[in-house]
C-alpha cells in the first residue's frame, strides 16, 4: 500500500475513534490558541511602540531669506525621497498663524489686575507682517529602512538634509528614537525564547495527548504487528492523524484568535486609550498553523515509534 | 519448521522456559498442553518472536530467532499467523476488514483481497455476517474471524493460544475441526491448551507437555494437577 493510500486511510481512521479524536483537537487547539495570544499581544506591542514612536523625525529650518520658490521645491523633492511617511511644511506666514494660534491657547491676558483666559487675538502680532522673522520649516518622518540601524542611518540623512541649499538648521529625534528602537529589540529578543518556550509546551502537550489518543488504537497497533505490519504501515495512518490534527487545531486556533483579536479592539479602541488591536500578519498566521502541524506531525510519529 | 535446542528464556526476572529442547516438522500437529503458568504461552511468544530466548538455538520458519531484529519481525509474522484465545480482532470493524487486514499489510491488490477474503469467509460460514462490526458478533464468530485472519494469508505456520477457551465444546470442536482441515492443507500447527477434551478431539497430533517451564518427558511422568489424571494418547513430550 502506497504512503499515500495510507495517509488517507489514517485520516478515514479518525472517524473510528470520535471522542479521543475530539478531545485531541479541543486541546491542540486550546494550546495554539495560546501561544497565537502570546505572539498577537508581542505583534500588538511592537506595533504600538512603532506607531508611538518609531519614526525618525527631522525639523527642518530654512535661513529666513530663503527663496521661497526655492523652498518649496525641495519641499516637492522631499517627498519623493524613499521612505518619507509624512512632509509638514511651513511657509513663514503659516509659521507665524501656527505660532498665534499656539500662543493663543496658552497665554492668559492680562487685564488691570484680573486674568482672564481670553486668547491673544491676531491683531496683537499685526505688527510682524512687513518683518516675519520666522523661517520656512519642514516636519519630515521617515520610515527607518528594514535592516538598518537607525542611529547610523539619522546621521546620514541628517548631513543629506543639512546638505540642502538654503538649510540652516537641523534637528531630529534620536533619543526618543534610540528608545523606542530599544523597545523593538528587547520585545523582538525576548520573542525568541518565548515562542521556543510555546514550541516546547504544544510539543509536549500535543505528543502527550496524542500518546492518550495512541492508547484507543493499541489493539488496532498489535493486531498490526501480529499479521506482519511493516513500521510505516503502521505508523504513516498515525503520522497522519497527528498531522491533521495539528493542522485542525492551528487552523482553529486562528479562528480563535481572531474572534479575541475583534473582541479586543472593540474594547481598547475607545477615548482615551485608542489602541487599536491588529491582527497578525499573514506570515505569523501561516508559522502558528505550521508549527503546529509540524510539532503534531512530530508528537505523533515519536508516540507510535513507543 | 520449528527447531528450538536448550532455549531459555527469563521473563520478570525469573526462568520462564529452562533448556526446552522442541522440533516440529512440516505439516504436523502439534498440542502444547500443562497447567496453567507452565510456559505454554511464553513458548508460543517465543516462536512468534515476541520475546527472545536469552540462550540456546531457536529458528522458525527458517528465521534464526537468536539473531532477529526487531526489523525483521515482519518476515517472521508474515509466515507465522497467531491466534489468540481473547480473539484480538477489531471491534469497530466489520469481518471482513478484520481479515482483509492481514492482505492488506502483505500489500496483496484490492481484486485479490476481495476474492481471497470471501473464499475464507465462506468457508468459516461467516458470509451473512460479512460486513457486521465484529463488536455485534458472539464469541463462537469473533474466534472464526480471528482464525479467517490466520489463514487468509495461507501462514507455514499456525500458532494457536487457548483459541477455544471462552467458548462452549460444540464451537470449540467445530474449531479443531477447521485447524486440523487446514493442517491437511500442509500447515503446520501448534496449539496451546490445557482442556483434556479438546485434545481427545484430535488424537493423531502429538502432545508436548509443559511443567514450571520444562518440558516433561513421558517417563518423567511430571505429575499435572489438570491433565494428570487424563488418558494421554500420542504423548511424546518433544523430541530432543
Amino acid at each position: 500500500m502506497s504512503t499515500g493510500k495510507l495517509f488517507l486511510r489514517g485520516v478515514a481512521d479518525m472517524r473510528r475513534h470520535p471522542l479521543p479524536q475530539l478531545c485531541t483537537l479541543l486541546t491542540v487547539c486550546m494550546v495554539a490558541f495560546l501561544a497565537g495570544a502570546g505572539l498577537l499581544l508581542l505583534h500588538n506591542v511592537q506595533q504600538e511602540v512603532l506607531r508611538s514612536q518609531g519614526q525618525a523625525r527631522f525639523q527642518i529650518y530654512w535661513s529666513a531669506s530663503a527663496n521661497m520658490t526655492g523652498v518649496e521645491q525641495q519641499w516637492a523633492d522631499l517627498k519623493r525621497v524613499p521612505g518619507v511617511a509624512e512632509v509638514s511644511t511651513f511657509t513663514p506666514r503659516a509659521a507665524l498663524a501656527e505660532l498665534m494660534r499656539g500662543l493663543g491657547a496658552a497665554m492668559p491676558t492680562t487685564v488691570g489686575n484680573a486674568t482672564d483666559s481670553a486668547p491673544v487675538g491676531a491683531d496683537d502680532f499685526a505688527w510682524l507682517e512687513g518683518e516675519n522673522p520666522l523661517p520656512p520649516t519642514a516636519l519630515v518622518s521617515f520610515d527607518i529602512p528594514p535592516g538598518e540601524s537607525p542611529e547610523p542611518w539619522m546621521g546620514r540623512m541628517y548631513a543629506r538634509l543639512r546638505g540642502m541649499e538654503g538649510v540652516d538648521k537641523v534637528t531630529y529625534n534620536a533619543a526618543q528614537l534610540s528608545l523606542a528602537t530599544g523597545w523593538i529589540a528587547l520585545i523582538q529578543r525576548s520573542a525568541l525564547p518565548a515562542m521556543g518556550f510555546f514550541a516546547l509546551v504544544v510539543g509536549l502537550v500535543v505528543g502527550n495527548t496524542l500518546k492518550l489518543m495512541m492508547l484507543a488504537r493499541r489493539d488496532e497497533v498489535e493486531i498490526l504487528s501480529l499479521v506482519g505490519a511493516r513500521p510505516w504501515f503502521i505508523r504513516a495512518p498515525l503520522f497522519a492523524n497527528g498531522v491533521v490534527q495539528g493542522f485542525a487545531g492551528g487552523a482553529l486556533s486562528l479562528l480563535c484568535l481572531k474572534v479575541l483579536q475583534s473582541w479586543l479592539r472593540g474594547l481598547l479602541d475607545v477615548p482615551p486609550l485608542f489602541l487599536k488591536v491588529e491582527f497578525l500578519p499573514a506570515w505569523e498566521c501561516a508559522a502558528l498553523v505550521l508549527a503546529t502541524t509540524f510539532v503534531a506531525g512530530l508528537a505523533a510519529l515519536l508516540a507510535a515509534r513507543r | 519448521m520449528v527447531h528450538l535446542d536448550h532455549v531459555t528464556c527469563i521473563l520478570g526476572g525469573a526462568q520462564a522456559l529452562t533448556d526446552v529442547s522442541l522440533h516440529v516438522e512440516r505439516g504436523e500437529f502439534v498440542f502444547l498442553t500443562g497447567p496453567s503458568g507452565a510456559g505454554k504461552t511464553t513458548l508460543l511468544r517465543v516462536l512468534y518472536g515476541d520475546l527472545k530466548p536469552k540462550r540456546g538455538a531457536a529458528v522458525v520458519a527458517g528465521v534464526d530467532l537468536m539473531r532477529l531484529r526487531h526489523s525483521g519481525l515482519p518476515e517472521l509474522r508474515r509466515k507465522v499467523a497467531v491466534v489468540f484465545q481473547d480473539f484480538k480482532v477489531l471491534p469497530e470493524r466489520t469481518v471482513f476488514e478484520n481479515i482483509a487486514i492481514a492482505l492488506e499489510v502483505r500489500g496483496v491488490s484490492r481484486t485479490s483481497i476481495d476474492r481471497r477474503v470471501r473464499a475464507v469467509i465462506r468457508a468459516l460460514d461467516l458470509e451473512e455476517r460479512s460486513y457486521a462490526p465484529c463488536s455485534v458478533l458472539s464469541g463462537g464468530e469473533q474466534q472464526r474471524v480471528a482464525i479467517a485472519r490466520s489463514m487468509v494469508v495461507n501462514p507455514e505456520l499456525i500458532l494457536a493460544d487457548e483459541p477455544t477457551g471462552n467458548l462452549d465444546a460444540d464451537l470449540s470442536r467445530h474449531l479443531i475441526e477447521l485447524f486440523k482441515q487446514f493442517n491437511t492443507y500442509g500447515t503446520t500447527v501448534i496449539m496451546a491448551t490445557h482442556n483434556r477434551e479438546v485434545l481427545s478431539w484430535a488424537p493423531e497430533a502429538r502432545q508436548v507437555h509443559l511443567v514450571r517451564g520444562q518440558l516433561s518427558l513421558p517417563q518423567a511422568e511430571v505429575v499435572d494437577a489438570i491433565i494428570d489424571a487424563s488418558p494421554r494418547s500420542g504423548t511424546d513430550g518433544g523430541r530432543a
